[in-house]
């Protein structure tokens, strides 16, 4: 029991039942003191007016906090969203620059693709035609190789004709030489053996002696003292000459010419 | 998923991504960062395509949220390959926070306290297979295998042939994939790339095809040397050759769909070889990038017969048109099918086979991925 005012714990924390809790001396003079109920009375309604004013304090004291931890709390949200927006804008404008790096290589890359692709087409297409062309080429240069041949072939086989041909000529021309020579010397023979008989005749009538001897030497003369032999010293029964073989002459010839 | 209200989750999704995919995986990747901003350095800078990915899984998953069969193994296998990211259990939590500020962010006044247990239930379940798959296989792999290129061989303006050397082996099987980040050149950029060669070795051959803008494709066919380094995740893809069979093989590629094919072959040949077909289609001789190779594969094995056909080139002497038709005019029943090429290609060739008698469920395919 604590025993007087002087006692009560100080105004912060005073509560109604601290104030139950004083007691006060009873008073030595007689006729000084207060009566005992009234005092008892006030402390009580002291008591509850403390409680009471104890109670509507921590009441406010909590609402008060309660409001300043909401706007703490409210502002604190507000941060996190503003941060949290600031961020999700940072992140979209990094990706959107990714992105077009990303868009640009694969344009680039593409348009690469695109004229590789034209290239190689056009180098296969070209290899193909050129091919196709050497090709055609060789198989001409052969072509024309084979019909070379064969016109050098027709050549040769038309000089041979050609060759042939003089060749035959050639002798029937010397067959006719031959023969002629033979003709003609068998006319000098006949010739020259008239001669002679007419030459020893004429001599025989002046010298006979020189006759008998020249006709033993000369046994064929029997044949030939039957001809008559004229005074231009041609034989009347002389063989005919020959007549030059006149057949594909003039064809023979211009042929020959043309060969140039 | 038992006590979880699917039906209310999937309508307050549908209400979400009405305000658009993109825009809600915006505001995801902006929460998590800021929040979390140790997490910026998993991803690429330009976001576009990871925003694609997140609302694919989101949606995947919303869909399927009551077929546990279906999500489980997509999960597990989503799991296993963010390994590769660096991604570890801490992060989870961190993501699924993000998650939620966003659905109640876009929900605005529908948001609800149940909606918020809904989703965190879920999100529970989701993390859950993700971690606890990556965790399976923590044991006995690690998360990506290091790689450096040790030559690079442009064979024509746009095909590469890269030799890549790992510091351990790697578990793929032949025909299988696995996504590659070029470290040195586009680091946190992954894309998938099939090895040509059959496993066991340190060394790995890849066929890279430059696709038309594709950082990736345009940084390793113009732009690697030898010395560079590169990141390889698990293993990917289902197009393998079955264990234990020895029916006939009809092997049908186009362009660098070859490297899955070489891969396989090289495997057939260590297990005794049988009668395989090859096609190999190009569009012009210039694409024959591996020609070499192909003439020494048919010549050295009895039991491989291969067959190049040339769509677009006036000087090709052999089989002239797309590979899937002239494939199609064989004889193939009783024959393990595997279709690998463009997406255009795989399509086409697969109509013309089906159509020609093959039956569908013989035929294994993969396609081209993305840029």
């Amino acid at each position: 029991m604590t025993d007087s005012a002087a006692s009560l714990p100080d105004l912060d924390t005073v509560t109604g039942a601290d104030l139950q809790k004083v007691t006060f001396a009873s008073s030595k003079a007689f006729g000084h003191g207060y009566e005992q109920h009234a005092v008892d009375a006030f402390i009580d309604r002291c008591s509850a007016v403390v409680d009471h004013l104890r109670n509507r304090l921590s009441q406010q004291e909590a609402e008060i906090a309660g409001l300043r931890e909401r706007v703490e709390r409210d502002s604190k949200s507000n941060e996190v969203q503003h941060a949290i927006s600031v961020l999700s804008q940072a992140q979209q404008t990094a990706d959107k620059t990714v992105a077009q790096a990303d868009e640009y290589s694969t344009r680039v890359m593409a348009e690469a693709r695109d004229l590789y692709e034209d290239a190689r087409r056009n180098a296969a297409t070209l290899e193909q035609e050129t091919e196709d062309k050497a090709r055609g080429v060789y198989d001409d240069a052969l072509a024309r190789a084979a019909t070379l041949e064969r016109e050098a072939q027709d050549r040769v086989s038309q000089l041979t004709l050609t060759a042939a041909t003089a060749q035959t000529e050639l002798d029937s021309q010397t067959a006719y030489l031959r023969t002629l020579r033979d003709a003609t010397r068998t006319q000098l023979e006949v010739f020259l053996e008239g001669l002679l008989d007419h030459v020893a005749g004429e001599y025989g009538r002046a010298h006979p002696m020189a006759a008998e001897a020249a006709n033993q030497a000369t046994p064929h003369r029997g044949r030939d003292s039957n001809l008559q032999v004229s005074p231009n010293g041609a034989s009347s029964e002389a063989t005919a000459i020959p007549q030059q073989p006149q057949a594909d002459q003039s064809n023979d010839r211009s042929s020959v010419a043309g060969d140039a | 998923m038992a006590d979880i209200d699917t039906a209310a989750l999937k309508d307050n999704f549908a209400a979400v991504a009405a305000h658009g995919g993109d825009g809600v995986a915006l505001y995801f990747y902006s929460y998590l960062f800021l929040k979390y901003p140790e997490t910026r350095d998993m991803f690429p800078p330009s976001m576009t395509r990871q925003r694609d990915r997140l609302v694919g899984a989101l949606v995947r998953i919303v869909t399927n949220v009551d077929k546990v069969g279906e999500l489980v193994p997509y999960l597990e296998d989503l799991g296993r390959d963010h390994r590769k990211f660096g991604a570890v259990a801490a992060h989870y939590p961190a993501v699924g926070e993000a998650l939620l500020a966003t659905l109640a962010h876009f929900s605005g006044d529908d948001w609800t306290s149940e909606l918020q247990e809904n989703w965190t239930a879920a999100y529970g379940v989701v993390s859950g297979a993700m971690s606890g798959a990556a965790e399976r296989v923590a044991q006995d792999e690690p998360a990506w295998w290091d790689a450096d290129i040790i030559n690079v061989d442009r064979r024509t303006f746009d095909i590469a042939v890269l030799k890549v050397r790992t510091n351990t082996v790697h578990p793929y099987a032949a025909g299988q994939s696995f996504s590659v980040e070029p470290s040195t050149l586009r680091p946190r950029e992954w894309r998938l790339y099939t090895p040509a060669n059959a496993p066991g070795g340190r060394e790995i051959e890849l066929h890279v095809r430059l696709i038309d803008g594709g950082p990736v494709s345009t940084a390793l066919v113009r732009s690697a040397a030898a010395g560079d380094k590169l990141r390889l995740g698990p293993p990917f893809g289902r197009m393998m050759l079955t264990q234990d069979s020895d029916s006939p093989l009809l092997l049908i590629a186009g362009s660098t769909g070859w490297a899955p094919m070489k891969a396989m072959i090289e495997q057939v040949a260590r297990d005794g070889g049988r009668r395989t077909h090859l096609y190999f289609g190009a569009r012009s001789i210039r694409e024959i990038y591996d020609r070499k190779v192909l003439e020494e594969l048919s010549d050295r094995y009895p039991w491989l017969t291969v067959v190049i056909a040339v769509s677009d080139d006036i000087r090709w002497d052999g089989p002239r048109g797309m590979v899937g038709d002239i494939a199609a005019e064989g004889e193939w029943a009783g024959h393990d099918v595997f279709v690998c090429g463009s997406p255009a290609m795989v399509e086409a060739t697969i109509k013309r086979l089906i159509s020609s008698g093959v039956p569908e469920q013989r035929i294994k395919f993969e396609e081209f991925g993305e840029a």
